[in-house]
């Protein structure tokens, strides 16, 4: 209970997002091709579908990856919100700008996932293969010039399986061999998808003032 | 009247069989009417009622006998999937079994399922103190309600939005979140992986396995003994896969280990004691006529102890039998005298003129020690009034046997003077071969030396108590808990708070009350928290302003609606679903799922007598002093450090104890007066000062403090020690026998053998308790062979 299945799909979302092309677009070549980037920003949009409520929730916004801090995820439109997921907790931005602080220091669940991620921009995917099931394919996009990548990703643990029952990842990769992280669906246990498509990646060195505060608690 | 009933004609088979079936039969007639009989193994038991105020002694009887169940069984291996494997066996294996009352590995999704959804069946009820305040106000609400939206829409949600068209505040994602914070901070280290509780640290993966033994289970010496059940399903996954091991921690291990080692201890005491002193007298004897009776006076008065003790108590304590098996000394002792004379004693001619020989000696001995084992039933304390009650029956049979029954025995076709014994003889007793010159000259240096020991160690001599020293963890129990804790982190400091209240609405609104104390308490102490009921279940005064200020966003639902994309209609709905719930209250005894039921298991009390009673443990906290003030004013609420406050208690029932010991001593004074002159009363009520001196002087050496253990064989030394003064006396007073000489001689190798089999005990009470009543009675012996007046 103490990990969102949200929470999940977006750390490895983010993870990927990072990742660059290197020689072939296999599941290995793209997560060892693309541990370079330190950081990653850009935009996305969000669909959660309910199908309880027979309702979709749409909202858009920026993010940042740090693989030293960890990621921001910036809810702009319709409500304002901010969540910020570091190494041991979560922070909740809500609208009037008070923050919430989730501990998650000694979470196991929390804890793989987290590894799951750092496997990636380390380009350990060994770790990554011992978290999730991994079903990878390419294909040729219309144009011809791009190959269009899929990863399916189903939790190995049962814990994180309870609550997500699958993540999909689509990417593009070009012919200076870069990888953007095109989209990322997840699919929750209980039946509710939420879609997640991300434009805009820039890959900077270093992470504005501004960007930082994003990461404290204070 | 008094010298008609201490007539050795009274003294009857029908009397001793009127007694004896008298108290069997009541013993009986209890048990066909429903009493239950048992026995108590556990080691908190034999420690006194700390708490003055008894209904807060009950519940925390109550509640540590439920925690004293609990226990934790970590598998750890270099593999998560090897430690999960092998925690899952042993789960296997005792999940269905009836020792225990629960067993659980498992925390899945339906675990965490119930948990959201009592969380969003009571929403309305759960808020929280700041939410309720902010909510309060038509600004607040609104801020509240657009909170809920951004979260709604936002990239990070700790629940599924399943209930947003009946929850569009969001309450649920709230409670949630305050339940997961709450637990986080008064729970362990450990988290959930792959559906078990586990943990990595140093390369290594530790699965919990957590239960509570059932109270057949909890019967810690039968073979329907979880914690036996639990070490066979270990040791055999062990051997299937040598990569796995198993730690062990909860007080029913310990329990355990510490009762069976007290059997164990029982067994090789009775048997050592038992052969040792029937080697001695079958040498004396010569036959096994003596031996055989002098066994059966013991079995029967065993048995005979052992059925009052439970007609009176319904349970008896292992260690009671501990204590008991000084009964073998000391009931020999009036076998030894009988039949010392009815064998060797040639002046005596049958078995009515050996009774009335010794009656009087034995008679002030049986009352003498009656006494002490009396003011040991007056003590407020269950194991050591049962140690009484077993002893003073046990003592009273043997004595009846001897003067009841005893005299009816032929005497022996060979017979021979104790003078002419080549063994005896060549014992040099000094009652026969000493002089009165020498005996003052040897009791003399004898209190100067006693003196000498007694003085420099005097600085040792100090009433103390420290119930944390009578038991010692060690082996693989000690590493285990030390394993356990550093990877639990539990933080418990060892005190807690018992809230009563007379009602479940107000023990609640107590311990909220107290709660909201610790906050403040707590504020600057980063790392610091508690474990409370009412942060789970919050007090209904709580409930009633959480429902109220809910109202306030309904009446914002249909804004919350339209901006969440549902057909306005559903704010009726909304509206009635919340009215229906008006009178909804949460109480502990409603059904609560597992993960609020486990942390209720250490906690809520319920009902005893007229009240409620509920507990909070304070975690990773240090002052004490700080805490305990909290409590100091309220006669609702109770700190308890149970070591320091048992110390204490034992301290102050200690000095009780040694003020009994004076009564008892001015008892025996009496008593002596009124079969002895003034001069003889007075000289021997002086030995007592001596052997007292002398034992001190033991323990002073040894460094034991002067502690409720050793006080009890103080005691015990007083009533048993004055009978070898007594029979020397005695003796003295007619023409002196040799007979008598051996017989206390024998009598006091008895009584040594099983009290200084009791001083190897490894179990410190026992230990104790031996050494002192071995040191006391040695220098009572030597008092008395050196007493002749």
């Amino acid at each position: 209970m103490k990990q969102s299945h949200i929470l999940i799909a977006i750390l490895t979302a983010c993870s990927l997002s990072a990742l660059m092309y290197a020689a072939e677009p296999d599941f290995n070549a793209v997560c060892a091709g693309l541990a370079a980037h330190k950081n990653t920003t850009g935009n996305f949009i969000q669909s959660k579908t309910l199908p309880k409520a027979n309702r979709t929730l749409k909202s858009n916004g920026t993010f940042i990856i740090s693989t030293g801090s960890g990621m921001v995820w910036n809810t702009q439109k319709p409500f304002p919100s901010c969540v910020t997921v570091t190494s041991d907790s979560i922070i909740q931005t809500a609208s009037d700008g008070k923050k919430t602080v989730l501990k998650t220091a000694g979470n196991e669940t929390f804890t793989s996932i987290s590894k799951a991620i750092q496997s990636v921009f380390s380009g350990n995917t060994d770790i990554l293969l011992s978290s999730f099931s991994v079903d990878f394919s390419v294909q040729k996009d219309q144009s011809g010039n791009s190959d269009i990548w899929n990863a399916v990703l189903v939790p190995t643990d049962t814990s994180i399986r309870s609550f997500i029952g699958k993540m999909e990842l689509t990417g593009s990769a070009g012919k200076e061999r870069s990888v953007v992280l095109q989209s990322l669906k997840m699919t929750e246990s209980a039946g509710g998808t939420i879609l997640y498509e991300f434009t805009g990646q820039k890959y900077p060195e270093e992470l504005t003032s501004d960007e930082k505060t994003y990461f404290t608690a204070r | 009247m008094k010298k008609l009933i201490l007539q050795p004609g009274n003294f009857t088979p029908k009397l001793w069989l009127l007694f004896h079936a008298g108290l069997v039969s009541a013993f009986l007639i209890a048990a066909a009417a429903g009493v239950r009989y048992s026995i108590d193994t556990s080691l908190f038991d034999i420690l006194p009622s700390f708490h003055t105020l008894r209904s807060a002694a009950d519940a925390d009887k109550a509640l540590s006998e439920r925690t004293g169940r609990i226990f934790s069984v970590l598998c750890s291996s270099d593999d998560f999937a090897a430690a999960k494997d092998g925690a899952e066996k042993v789960y296997t294996s005792v999940k269905d079994d009836s020792a225990f009352e629960s067993v659980s590995l498992y925390f899945d999704n339906e675990m965490i399922s119930r948990t959201a959804d009592f969380i969003y069946e009571h929403r309305y009820q759960l808020l929280d103190a700041p939410a309720i305040a902010q909510i309060s106000s038509d600004a607040g609400a609104k801020q509240f309600a657009q909170n809920a939206l951004a979260s709604a829409f936002s990239a990070f949600t700790v629940s599924p939005l399943d209930h947003l068209d009946s929850d569009p505040f969001m309450l649920t994602e709230y409670g949630i979140k305050k339940f997961i914070s709450k637990a986080a901070s008064s729970g362990t280290a450990i988290s959930v992986k792959d559906s078990v509780l586990a943990m990595q640290k140093e390369g290594k993966w530790y699965v919990l396995l957590r239960g509570s033994l059932s109270e057949e289970g909890a019967a810690l010496t039968n073979k329907s003994s979880g914690i036996r059940k639990i070490y066979t399903a270990c040791s055999a996954a062990e051997h299937d896969n040598s990569a796995i091991r198993y730690i062990y921690s909860g007080i029913p291990f310990h329990s355990y280990e510490s009762s069976s080692s007290a059997q164990r201890e029982i067994s090789i005491i009775s048997t050592v004691s038992m052969i040792a002193v029937i080697v001695i007298l079958i040498y004396i004897f010569r036959s096994l006529e003596p031996v055989f009776f002098s066994i059966c006076a013991i079995i029967i008065s065993l048995v005979l102890g052992l059925c009052t003790t439970l007609l009176l108590f319904h349970s008896i304590h292992i260690l009671t039998f501990v204590f008991g098996t000084t009964l073998i000394g000391t009931c020999f002792d009036y076998s030894v005298h009988f039949f010392i004379n009815w064998k060797t004693n040639l002046h005596l001619s049958d078995g009515n003129e050996i009774r009335s020989h010794l009656f009087r000696g034995l008679t002030i001995s049986l009352i003498s020690t009656e006494i002490c084992y009396a003011v040991l039933m007056a003590a407020p304390f269950t194991l050591l009034r049962q140690v009484g009650v077993f002893c003073f029956t046990g003592i009273l049979s043997t004595y009846l046997t001897t003067v009841c029954l005893y005299p009816r025995l032929k005497l022996p076709a060979v017979r021979y003077s104790a003078e002419i014994d080549p063994f005896l003889n060549k014992l040099k007793l000094p009652a026969v071969t000493a002089t009165k010159k020498f005996r003052s000259w040897f009791l003399a240096v004898a209190a100067v030396c006693a003196a000498i020991i007694f003085i420099p160690f005097h600085k040792n001599i100090r009433i103390d108590n420290n119930i944390s020293t009578l038991y010692t963890m060690k082996g693989h129990l000690l590493s285990d808990e030390k394993q356990a804790a550093s990877i639990l982190n539990y933080g418990s400091s060892g005190w807690d708070y018992i809230v009563k209240g007379t009602t479940e609405e107000d023990v609640l609104e107590k311990e909220f009350q107290l709660t909201r104390k610790l906050d403040n308490l707590m504020k600057d102490s980063p790392g610091s928290s508690y474990l409370a009921l009412t942060q789970f279940i919050p007090p209904v005064s709580m409930q009633e302003k959480s429902y109220a200020a809910a109202g306030k966003l309904i009446a914002l639902a249909p804004q919350q609606y339209q901006a969440l994309g549902f057909s306005g209609s559903l704010s009726d709905d909304l509206n009635q679903a919340y009215q229906r719930q008006a009178l909804l209250r949460l109480l502990p005894d409603n059904d609560m799922p597992d993960s609020i039921k486990q942390m209720m298991s250490q906690l809520w009390i319920g009902n005893i007598g007229k009240n409620w009673y509920t507990a909070v443990i304070p975690l990773h906290v240090h002052n004490e002093t700080e805490f305990r003030s909290l409590a100091a004013d309220s006669s609702s609420i109770f700190f308890i450090n149970k070591t320091k406050d048992i110390s204490t208690q034992l301290d102050t029932l200690s000095r009780i104890m040694l003020l009994l010991l004076v009564l008892s001593y001015a008892g025996i004074i009496v008593l002596l007066r009124m079969f002895y002159p003034p001069k003889t009363t007075l000289f021997i009520a002086c030995i007592p000062a001596f052997v007292m001196m002398v034992t001190l002087s033991v323990l002073a050496v040894c460094d034991i403090p002067l502690g409720f253990f050793s006080i009890t064989g103080i005691i015990l030394i007083f009533g048993l020690g004055l009978d070898y003064i007594i029979y020397t006396v005695e003796n003295s007073r007619k023409i002196p026998s040799k007979s008598t000489t051996v017989a206390i001689a024998v009598s006091f190798i008895t009584t040594a053998l099983s009290f200084g089999a009791l001083a190897l005990s490894t179990f410190a009470p026992v230990h104790i308790f031996g050494i002192t009543v071995f040191a006391g009675l040695s220098a009572a012996y030597i008092c008395a062979i050196f007493s002749v007046i």
